[in-house]
């Protein structure tokens, strides 16, 4: 089976300043994603985790089309995107959708809701005025909202009704991938319980694909297939779900399980005082290093690459084996 | 304020309940709304019908009757040619209204549009527009509205273009200000996302979410608008005589003030109501949607 | 060491649309040298106890019924003079939930600590640097010294959450009442804070007060908990006992995503979005286990006690109900 999104390679790098600032050289840049690879299978669900800074949001940019990568490919249903962005950009909008983390802000508030989750169908097809009616009444039951929602505003919605508005719309055109960006940080944690399993029971129904951005382990957890480790840019270890939380092959995927509550002991292990070091000024060699206890000279000189190391999994640490 | 930054299931239902019931008595807000639009309904009613209603002519003059105090014949009394104050008020406000409707409708409309398309858009045409509206603002503008009207001879259209070219470079720049915040929100990038065009994006999204808060400034201006009027016509450079207009009014009336103050007082009154009911419907609906209120 | 307990106590805010019912007869013991979580969501009223211990409701807020006494002392009688020059800061230290909006941008993070030294200790301002700097390495902010001139702006979250931290215990309280100090942190940086909290209970045997609405944080470092729903206190006891083993539907929803238990063995489909006035029960409506005519009407439920002697606010452990079933 192919792939439907493949990343390979992919990096994006902001600088600022214009062409004087790049020949005198007094530019910052920062290496927001550094040469990440991965794929996401139809009807799965592909989990990215990692905390501030690791570079999710501008991987979400890269993948919906926002930015442009500096360097690597992104191919989307055997498609070069760069095609895509030329001349199939609605195509491809059709297709991939996304839910994003403030259900609020995310909903324009003048509109009703029955009216926002009409949006994509009136460009994204011909129906008629009742027919996207019907399918409007139709998505916002499939979520768990009875008709009545429809004709509400924002504003008179909870966080959790207006994340099920939000995933109502994106399911509208049926697309192939759904981009699910912090689905429920938001919300409160009884709410967020009910969402995941509204998303999975979703999947089941239409074999969609889920690409789910979160900083919180649980919630990946809870519906991920396979997980993609994110540090600064890199991806640092990649791998089937439970075997990935059971076994950990990287220390920086150690020290996010062991910090979640409640803590593991081990955790003090990894000297975490201190901010994570800043993506405009990274260490040399493993970006981990200065953070990681089995750090030795070769990672302070040398910038461990991904590498598969079981059919299933694959790391960038030179130490891996020592992790237990 | 500690504010707990989660939300819970249970807040819809009770947003769903309060925006059946209403409280009980009035906030200040809607007393001020409530005021300035029965004030607006007046003065437009007034405009409208002076024709009608007015017992007099325009310029009817009784010189027999000039400086007569307020009574049941001549409520405001009359001035020094003997004509009737309540009357040329009720015409002053046909005459006033219908310039300020114009100016307004005019510069909001040329200026919010450029303003927000601008905005949007932002790069080159952005930067052109604003360097254009800061030259612009910087020049008195009463300055302005005097040398347009030596150039073009006082009359209702030199006035009217005056309020055009006073008020477009500030809504245009609210116009660009309200677009540029507008574009950042989360619903906007969301929108791109779905495949939503630029056009459709601009006219049912931006445009809508900005016409609240362009439209409190546009009522507010337009009390403004009146003031310029009033003071043109005061300065003997606006509306002309025979044609009564409440700035020369006053103006006129200041020499009698002591034995006929009515002359200078009701159509300062006037104006001031005339004034008064843009400004509270404007301020009332800022305070309404403030986001402090929420 | 001091106690701290809250009797019965009832807040109201005054709206638009009338009074509105905050906190209603909460009543909660901290134990010297005790850490007390109190657990729930956004309209639990949690946040609003913590405040009114040391008096900081917004001015809509009212007490209208209970007492809050700490070491003997009724602090809902006190002045406010009093209340600030002997207990505020000095004997119960409050560190607040969003570190940029609780400092000021304009001042260096080390003035504000040292300001914070001298108005609660006699001392000098070159003295009170000092102890500012200790204090901030204390926290776990590496280059201390450095730092101390350094403004809010150029600490990330987790930093200044951590000087919020130092702020609230430079008075060297015997209380410190933390209001969500991990929420919206990356999770290495909560381990952190959660370490440091830790530390200080045991170091200064400074009994905590942690709001937050993640049981997981509870677990970890929490004695003992109480759990508010919609105002009023639905469970209370000693940690174990509660996550392990709730007895109030809400607390065992709560529970599920923490243990992380697999989807596949949910209920069945998402819950229906309730939309009918709420009589009877605040959680009917949400709740798995309602019964038809006990739960949907008549109010509030009582605080029952459940077969392990823990206070519970539920129908299901009335006793005339359990005995009803039989």
């Amino acid at each position: 089976m192919n792939p439907l999104l493949e990343l390979r390679g992919v990096t994006k790098e902001f600088s600022d300043g214009g062409l004087v600032e790049r020949l005198l050289g007094s530019t910052r840049s920062v290496i927001a994603v550094d040469d990440v690879s991965l794929e996401v299978y139809p009807g799965e669900t592909v989990g990215i985790v990692g905390e501030s800074g690791a570079g999710k949001s501008t991987l979400a940019n890269l993948i919906t089309q926002i930015h442009e990568p500096t360097s690597g490919t992104i191919v989307y249903d055997g498609v070069d995107t760069e095609y895509y962005l030329a001349d199939g950009l609605k195509e491809f909008r059709q297709s991939v959708q996304m839910v994003f983390q403030t259900p609020s802000g995310s909903i324009d508030p003048r509109y009703r809701v029955g009216d926002w989750v009409e949006e994509s169908l009136i460009v994204h097809t011909d129906m008629k005025k009742n027919e996207r009616r019907e399918r409007v009444l139709d998505l916002l039951e499939d979520v768990g909202l009875s008709e009545e929602y429809a004709d509400h505003y924002p504003h008179e919605l909870s966080g959790g009704q207006l994340q099920r508005v939000s995933i109502a719309s994106a399911l509208a055109v049926e697309p192939d991938l759904i981009l699910l960006d912090e689905p429920v940080s938001a919300l409160d944690k009884s709410v967020q319980f009910q969402i995941l399993k509204l998303l999975q029971t979703l999947q089941e129904e239409r074999n969609v694909s889920y690409l789910l951005i979160s900083h919180d382990l649980r919630v990946i957890r809870e519906l991920s297939d396979r997980v993609g480790v994110m540090y600064l840019g890199e991806m640092v270890e990649r791998g089937d779900t439970e075997a990935l939380f059971e076994t950990p092959r990287h220390p920086y995927t150690e020290s996010l399980l062991a910090s979640i509550p409640p803590r593991n002991p081990d955790q003090d292990r990894f000297h975490n005082s201190g901010d994570p070091t800043s993506a405009t000024d990274p260490p040399s060699g493993c970006s981990f290093h200065p953070r990681c206890p089995y750090a030795t000279e070769q990672c302070h000189a040398e910038s461990p690459p991904l590498e598969q190391i079981a059919p299933d999994r694959s790391t960038a640490c030179h130490h891996w084996e020592e992790i237990e | 304020m500690a504010t707990e930054s989660v939300e819970t299931d249970d807040v819809g239902e009770e947003n769903l309940q309060s925006s059946v019931e209403q409280g009980y008595g009035l906030t200040s807000d809607q007393i001020m709304l409530y005021a300035g639009i029965l004030l607006l309904a007046v003065s437009g009613l007034v405009a409208l019908f002076a024709p009608y209603i007015a017992q007099y002519g325009v310029n009817e003059s009784n010189v027999l009757n000039s400086f007569a105090s307020p009574s049941i014949a001549h409520p405001m009394g009359t001035d020094a040619n003997g004509r009737d104050i309540l009357t040329r008020v009720m015409f002053a406000y046909r005459t006033y209204l219908l310039i300020s409707i114009v100016g307004l409708v005019g510069s909001f409309t040329i200026g919010a549009t450029m303003g927000l398309v601008s905005g949007y858009y932002g790069g080159r045409v952005d930067d052109v527009l604003m360097r254009t509206t800061d030259a612009l603002m910087a020049f008195p503008s009463l300055i302005l509205g005097l040398a347009l009207v030596a150039a073009l001879g006082p009359s209702q259209w030199a006035l009217a273009l005056v309020i055009v070219v006073g008020f477009t470079p500030g809504f245009s720049r609210m116009g660009r200000n309200t677009a540029v915040s507008i574009r950042e929100e989360l619903y906007i990038h969301a929108l791109r996302i779905k495949g939503v065009g630029t056009r459709r994006i601009l006219f049912r999204h931006v445009l809508p979410n900005a016409s609240t808060a362009l439209g409190e400034q546009a009522l507010l201006r337009f009390g403004t608008m009146v003031i310029v009027i009033a003071t043109l016509s005061f300065l003997g450079v606006g509306i002309q005589p025979p044609h009564p207009s409440l700035g020369l009014m006053i103006n006129q009336g200041a020499d009698h003030v002591q034995r006929a103050w009515w002359i200078s007082a009701f159509p300062a009154g006037a104006l001031f109501l005339l004034v008064l009911g843009p400004t509270l419907v404007g301020q009332a609906l800022m305070d309404r949607y403030d986001p402090r209120n929420q | 060491m001091s106690d701290l307990q809250i009797n019965d106590l009832s807040i109201e805010y005054d709206t638009d649309s009338g009074p509105l019912q905050a906190v209603n007869k909460v009543s909660l013991e901290l134990e010297p040298g005790e850490i007390l979580g109190i657990v729930g969501e956004s309209g639990s009223g949690k946040s609003t106890v913590a405040e009114s211990i040391i008096r900081i409701l917004d001015v809509n807020g009212r007490i209208t019924a209970g007492e809050i006494e700490f070491d003997g002392i009724e602090l809902t009688g006190l002045s406010e003079a009093e209340l600030a020059e002997t207990v505020r800061g000095s004997r119960i230290g409050m560190m607040f939930q969003d570190p940029h909006t609780s400092t000021s941008p304009v001042n260096t993070v080390g003035t504000q600590i040292a300001d914070l030294l001298m108005t609660h200790h006699d001392i000098s301002r070159s003295d009170a640097r000092c102890r500012a700097i200790e204090l901030l390495k204390d926290v776990g902010i590496a280059s201390a010294a450095q730092r101390y001139d350094e403004y809010p702006h150029s600490f990330s979250g987790g930093m200044l959450q951590r000087v919020l931290l130092a702020m609230a215990i430079a008075g060297e309280p015997e209380v410190l009442i933390a209001d969500e100090p991990t929420t919206g942190l990356d999770m290495t940086i909560q381990a952190q804070v959660l370490s440091k909290l830790e530390t200080l209970n045991e170091d200064r045997n400074m009994s905590i007060l942690l709001i937050t609405h993640d049981l997981d944080v509870v677990r970890d470092i929490c004695d003992r908990v109480v759990v508010m729903y919609n105002g009023n206190v639905v469970e209370a006891g000693t940690c174990e006992s509660v996550i392990d083993d709730p007895k109030h539907p809400y607390t065992a929803d709560l529970t599920r995503l923490s243990l992380g238990e697999v989807l596949s063995e949910s209920t069945g489909t998402p819950d229906p979005i309730k939309s009918a006035a709420n009589t009877g029960c605040p959680y009917h409506n949400t709740c798995s286990e309602a019964i038809e005519g006990v739960c949907n009407t008549g109010g509030i439920p009582k605080l029952y006690e459940s077969d392990d002697g823990r206070p519970v606010r539920c129908h299901l452990h009335d006793p005339q109900q359990q005995e009803g079933k039989q």
